[in-house]
Formats: C-alpha cells, sequence, structure tokens
C-alpha cells in the first residue's frame, strides 16, 4: 500500500468523503419541531394525545405551540402529529409524558414497553400522572414558555422536594421487575399553576390510588437515602392542631427480613437528620432533655405514620417500596405469586431514629444546638 | 537483508499478542452477551463467565501444548492439520477451518451494521458505510499481520478508555441487591449458561494460525493469558453492571444490555453517549473483522498456496453480496447460533483431539513434517 500512486490515494479520499457525507442525517434545529413535553388523555373510547413544541429561531428565543390528536389507538401519535404539522415532528429530545389520570386507570403498560424498545426515547424520560386531563395541565404550562416547565418542575421536586429520585429507567426497573410495582409523581392544577399533587401508585401497570405531597415523603423516606424533603407532623403532647415541619438532611433506612414464611416480617429501621423548620410558638424546647422528649415524641409520631403508610399500601396491594424484591434477595427460590397471596398480612416492625441537628440560625427559646 | 531483519518485519511482539487475544475475543457480543447467558442461570451467570474464562485459559494451555511441539515457524493449524490427518482430510479440514472463520468476521461485520442501523440510522442507506468500510478493511488487512495488530492495539484502548470509564459512571444507577441471593441456581443451569457464555470467546483460535508469527513465541504465553484473562474482567464487569441495571424481567426484553445501560448517561455537550460508543467501537470491530480475514487470507496462503490480496478481495466481495442477502436481526440470529455450536465443537473437541494427536505421533518420534 505504500507504494500506492497519489492519484489512488486522492481517489480513495474523495471515496471517503462521499461516503462520509452521505452517512450524514442532519437535522437542523430551526427546520423540525422538536417534541419535548407529551400528553396522553383518553376521550370516550379515544385516545387523545399532544405534544408541546418548541419552536426555535434564533438563540434565545424560543415559542411554544401545542399539537393535539385523537385516534383509535395510543400509538400512532407521532405520524397523525406529523400530518398536522408543517415541519417534521422529532421526538428524540422527548423529556417528559402525562398521562390522564382515566388513561392511566386503564394501563400504561404497552406504552411503557414501545418507549422502551424504541432507541430515541431517553432513559431520563420523566412520566407523570395528571389528576383530570393531561391535556389541560400542558396547555397551562404554555405561559412559561418553556416547553419542559413540567419536566423540570418534578426534577426540582425530586431534588428539593418530596419526590423520590425516579427517571424512565427506574419506573421499567419496578414494571418489569419482580417483586415491585412502580409509581410516578401526580401532577394538579392549583388556582391555574401547575403543581405537583403527590404520588400516583400503581398496580401492574393500572393507575391504583394517590398519596398526598406531605405522605410522598414518606415514600421517599422508604425507598431511598434522602436528602431532602420535608414533612408537616402534629406536634407531640399538644394540641391536634398545632403543626411543626421538619425538613430532612440526611437519611438512610435498612430493611431486615425477621420471618420469611408463612407471613414475611420486615424490620424497618429508618434513621434520619432533621432540622426543626416551623416551630409553634407553644413548643419549649429550653433544655437537652426537652429536645429529648422532643425527639422520641417526633419518632413515635413518624413511626405511626410509616405504619400506617405501609398499612394502607398494604390494603390496596401495592408494592411502591418493593417489600417483594427484598424478601426475594434473602429468600432461596422466592416465588411473586405466594409472596403477593400473604401480603395483606405483612408484618413491619418499624423503628425511627430521629435526630435534631439544628433549629435555623436564630435563637429559638432557649433551644440548644448540637 | 538478513534473516532476523527480514523476520522482524512479519512478527509481532509480546504485548500485541495480548491486544490481539483481547480484540480476538471481544466482539459485537460485549453489547448483549448478558441476555444470552441470563436465560439458563439468571443472575448466577456471573459463575459461568468464571467457568468460561478458566475453560478458554485451559485451551490456550493445550493450543501453546500443540505448537510447541511444531518446529515454530511450522506450527499453524494448517500444517498440523497436514501432518495429523494426512493432505487430503487435512486439507478438507483447512478449506473448513477458513470458512469458519470467514463466517465470523461476516457475523460481526453483518451484527455491527444492524447496530448502528438499529440504533442511530433507522432510515438510512447503508451502502456508502459499508463501501468504506470494506475499503478499510482492505487496507487493514493488506497490511499483513502487524498492521492488523496495530489496530487490534488501537481497539483494545478504545474499550479501555471509552467504555470501562463510562460503564463506571453506571454506578449510583445499580441495584446491588439484584444479585442476591446468589447460588440460587442448579450446577446443571450454570453449565449451560456457561456454554452459552463459552460461546462468547470463539475468535481466539486465531493464535493457531498466528503463532509462527510471534517474535518470542516461548515468552508469550503469559501475555495470551493476559490478554483471555482481561477479556474475562471485561465480560465479568458488564454482566455485573446489566444484573444490577436491570430487573430480570427488563434485561429479557433488552437487545443489547450494554448500549441500553450507558444510554442513560448524559456528559456536557452530549445527551446520547451511546451514539458515540457505539461510533469508536468502530475501531474494535475493524479490528476484530481484519483479524478474522487475515486469518483466512494467510491460511489460504498456507494451505492452498493462493495469493492473499485476490483471497481478501474475493471475501470482501463475498461481505458485499451477503450483507444484501441478510434483513434483519431475526437473519442473524440462526446463523449466529450455528456458528456457536460449530465453534464450540471446534474448541472443546477438535482442539484436545488434535492435542492428542500431537501426543500420539511424538511418542512414535516421528519428527514433524514440513510443509510451505
Amino acid at each position: 500500500m505504500a507504494a500506492s500512486a497519489p492519484w489512488i490515494r486522492a481517489i480513495g479520499i474523495l471515496i471517503s468523503a462521499a461516503a462520509l457525507s452521505a452517512c450524514s442525517n442532519q437535522q437542523i434545529i430551526n427546520k423540525i419541531n422538536l417534541a419535548q413535553t407529551g400528553s396522553y388523555d383518553l376521550a370516550g373510547d379515544r385516545v387523545k394525545t399532544a405534544v408541546v413544541i418548541g419552536e426555535y429561531f434564533k438563540k434565545g428565543e424560543t415559542k411554544i405551540v401545542l399539537l393535539d390528536t385523537e385516534s383509535r389507538t395510543a400509538f400512532d401519535m407521532i405520524p397523525k402529529l406529523h400530518a398536522k404539522s408543517h415541519k417534521t415532528v422529532q421526538y428524540g429530545q422527548l423529556r417528559m409524558i402525562m398521562f390522564g389520570r382515566s388513561f392511566a386507570g386503564q394501563g400504561i403498560g404497552s406504552i411503557l414497553e414501545n418507549f422502551f424498545r424504541d432507541s430515541k426515547v431517553s432513559s431520563k424520560l420523566q412520566l407523570a400522572v395528571a389528576e383530570g386531563e393531561a391535556s389541560k395541565l400542558l396547555a397551562a404550562t404554555l405561559r412559561s414558555n418553556d416547553p419542559l416547565y413540567a419536566m423540570n418542575l418534578i426534577e426540582d421536586n425530586m431534588r428539593y422536594g418530596n419526590l423520590p429520585h425516579r427517571a424512565f429507567q427506574d419506573t421499567l426497573f419496578d414494571y418489569f421487575g419482580e417483586g415491585r410495582d412502580f409509581y410516578l409523581p401526580s401532577l394538579a392544577l392549583d388556582r391555574g399553576e401547575l403543581n405537583i399533587g403527590g404520588i400516583a401508585l400503581f398496580k401492574g401497570e393500572a393507575y391504583r390510588d394517590r398519596i398526598g405531597i406531605n405522605e410522598a415523603f414518606i415514600l421517599k423516606l422508604l425507598v431511598e437515602n434522602a436528602r431532602d424533603g420535608s414533612y408537616t407532623m402534629p406536634v407531640p403532647n399538644a394540641r391536634p392542631e398545632e403543626a411543626l415541619v421538619i425538613r430532612c438532611i440526611s437519611s438512610k433506612t435498612r430493611m431486615r427480613l425477621l420471618r420469611k414464611a408463612p407471613v414475611p416480617a420486615v424490620e424497618l429501621g429508618v434513621k434520619l437528620n432533621v432540622v426543626l423548620k416551623d416551630i409553634p410558638r407553644s413548643l419549649r424546647v429550653a433544655t437537652d432533655r426537652d429536645l429529648a422528649r422532643l425527639e422520641s415524641g417526633l419518632e413515635q409520631e413518624l413511626k405511626g405514620s410509616i405504619t400506617a403508610f405501609i398499612a394502607r399500601c398494604v390494603k390496596l396491594d401495592v408494592d411502591p417500596v418493593g417489600f417483594g424484591d427484598f424478601v426475594r434477595s434473602r429468600t432461596r427460590g422466592w416465588k411473586e405469586k405466594p409472596f403477593y397471596a400473604a401480603y395483606p398480612s405483612l408484618r413491619t416492625d418499624v423503628k425511627v431514629d430521629l435526630r435534631i441537628t439544628q433549629a435555623g440560625v436564630g435563637k429559638l427559646g432557649n433551644i440548644l444546638t448540637r | 537483508m538478513t534473516e532476523a531483519a527480514g523476520r522482524e518485519r512479519y512478527t509481532i511482539s509480546s504485548i500485541h499478542l495480548l491486544c490481539v487475544m483481547y480484540v480476538s475475543i471481544v466482539d459485537v457480543s460485549l453489547m448483549g452477551f448478558q441476555r444470552e447467558v441470563v436465560n439458563d442461570a439468571g443472575y448466577d451467570a456471573w459463575m459461568s463467565v468464571l467457568l468460561a474464562g478458566l475453560g478458554v485459559h485451559l485451551l490456550l494451555r493445550l493450543i501453546f501444548g500443540i505448537v510447541s511441539r511444531y518446529e515454530p515457524s511450522n506450527a499453524t493449524i494448517v500444517a498440523i492439520n497436514n501432518f495429523c490427518f494426512g493432505r487430503a482430510v487435512g486439507s478438507v479440514l483447512n478449506a473448513a477451518f477458513m470458512a469458519f472463520a470467514l463466517l465470523g468476521a461476516f457475523l460481526t461485520y453483518r451484527s455491527y451494521l444492524e447496530m448502528c442501523k438499529l440504533w442511530i440510522f433507522p432510515t438510512m442507506n447503508f451502502w456508502p458505510f459499508s463501501l468504506l468500510f470494506l475499503v478499510l478493511l482492505y487496507y487493514a488487512v493488506n497490511g499483513g499481520l502487524q498492521a492488523v495488530a496495530g489496530i487490534c492495539f488501537w481497539g483494545l484502548l478504545s474499550s479501555l478508555l471509552f467504555v470501562a470509564p463510562f460503564s463506571m459512571m453506571l454506578i449510583p444507577y445499580l441495584h446491588p441487591v439484584n444479585l442476591m441471593p446468589a447460588f440460587d441456581h442448579s450446577f446443571a443451569e450454570v453449565m449451560r449458561s456457561s456454554k452459552q457464555m463459552a460461546a462468547q470467546y470463539i475468535g481466539f483460535e486465531v493464535l493457531l494460525v498466528a503463532y509462527p508469527l510471534l517474535q518470542h513465541p516461548s515468552s508469550s504465553r503469559k501475555w495470551a493469558h493476559a490478554g483471555v484473562l482481561l477479556s474475562t474482567c471485561m465480560f465479568l464487569w458488564l454482566l455485573l453492571a446489566a444484573f444490577m441495571y436491570f430487573s430480570r424481567g427488563q434485561i429479557l426484553h433488552t437487545i443489547w444490555p450494554t448500549l441500553n445501560m450507558i444510554s442513560v448517561l448524559e456528559i456536557p455537550l452530549m445527551q446520547r453517549l451511546e451514539y458515540l460508543i457505539l461510533s469508536i467501537w468502530l475501531i474494535k470491530i475493524l479490528a476484530n473483522i481484519s483479524l478474522g480475514l487475515w486469518a483466512v487470507c494467510h491460511s489460504a496462503k498456507l494451505a492452498f498456496r493462493a495469493k492473499p490480496r485476490i483471497v481478501l478481495v474475493v471475501c470482501l466481495l463475498l461481505f458485499a453480496v451477503l450483507q444484501g442477502a441478510i434483513k434483519d436481526l431475526n437473519d442473524i440470529q440462526p446463523i449466529r447460533t450455528l456458528y456457536n455450536q460449530v465453534g464450540l465443537w471446534f474448541l472443546y473437541a477438535f482442539i484436545p483431539l488434535l492435542f492428542v494427536l500431537t501426543w500420539l505421533r511424538r511418542r512414535k518420534r516421528i519428527s514433524p513434517l514440513k510443509y510451505t
């Protein structure tokens, strides 16, 4: 090859260049419609789909448009939207999908599986359930002029709020995996603005029930090492209308299998460091002993909430925490069916170890900081 | 030119042998072998990787045991077949070996094209790309084993620089609890999955062709073993990562678990890392295919005195023709199954047979025949 004549090389380079340019399949941003947020709703016996499209003109200038369409199936969203758009609709940057509650009630398994098969759909896609109609929520985000408004809202609440860190891959993990049920953030409209209403619990592929944003903190505590999130709870040994807010700084939950069969029993050890955010005046914490008493009061309170939350999941026959998966990891020859047959009588023993690390920078009464 | 210097021009150093071994073992299957081994042994399949790796180390000992009994300049599978089975049968076996190596190279080539097609460019016309690829292959293989080993070096480097560190970025997404409880499968299940895993190692038999071209045949053993060990580590890490990343049901729905895992990563300026990985993977695939093609051409030269360049052109034309005949992944799968079957018989039955035959002949004190 070393002795090949220059003209042979030139031809080689030309061929390579031609071939390489033929390989490029370029799509320029202002020549396409980039679908970034989408929604699925039921409309009678038909499916209504919508996408928010960001039209990019110049740097920093965006106009966002809502395109919607109706069809007999949920699968032809993109081709139907193509027919409505003067530029090609590309969904490689699809980052957020909302399901209307009635649509989610019918099951979203086939949509999850189709998205999973499609290499264009990112593993970081966010999914959510809308209280009511998803396309209405989508329309409410148009004012923000941000095609990813809903995604940013959710991801922000995962980082700093009560939502556990989840994305499409985690949902698939739970959906396909044994001994788990997936859950999605639940979105609602509050005075015309989009807000996080809580968490929607699923059984198999279908929506089962939702929990409020306060309870979502309990779920976050159980499924991950929560870095942030706050929980409103009644003040121990006080009148019931008095409430305080704890903010979690760090947490860790350990599960221990007490008994495998016939009735599985699991011990949950929840450790958390909290900051007392908002305390009623009546709460006096003057000495170390007061602080210890407050801590144990909060522990009791939290233990009650966690037990109640698990009882609710068991009653709904959903397993968002993944007790099944946990028992599987400790049991040889674990089978899903017998476990969930025994699930209603699942015993849990909750132990809470709560430490108050700080209460704001100002002095509150004589509160002692550690 | 002295004879030593002349030899120097065609031989490869021991460290290149490491690259050659690694590249010959790790091919496109690295992107999706997890799904194949999980069928039988579930999430205990990591044992299969270790067992299969151990098997390859043993085979490597056998191969070195075989070739070291022949004159170094003549210790190729071509000469050994002719010596053990006679000229006529030996020629048939040599032709079969070449067909097998060619099929392996073609499968890698076609699978890679399919992967690009499914992941990045579903609507692209593949002729321009494959034409360029074939020209590249001609250029690489025509340079002889030294050129191929050079590309193997870059292939190894691309693996170590890209696939390994990026897969480390997956650690936050892993669920170690997936691996428990360990040893939840029977011995038979683990053995069945080891068989699947052993098929992923097919390719290192290229050593049987390249051995005479090693600079230091005796000291290269440890480098060959190091190459196999490195591939075992790579397989093991990507297997464990996939097992911890996907839940049991999910991995069965995934065609290429490795690519799928990498797609969750994002780095600044690149949202879809798997596109980058798949493009860089081209070097690795190029090295793997050229190695197979080189083995075919070199054996053809030794066995039938064919001109390597002509054999190469015929092979590449065959690639171009066959590539159109195979429509999609469903067409590739049965061929791969066949290839794996034949490969396993070749590795685990034929090589031990060669070893025994070589050993018997030696006891009869017949000195090796010389073929050129």
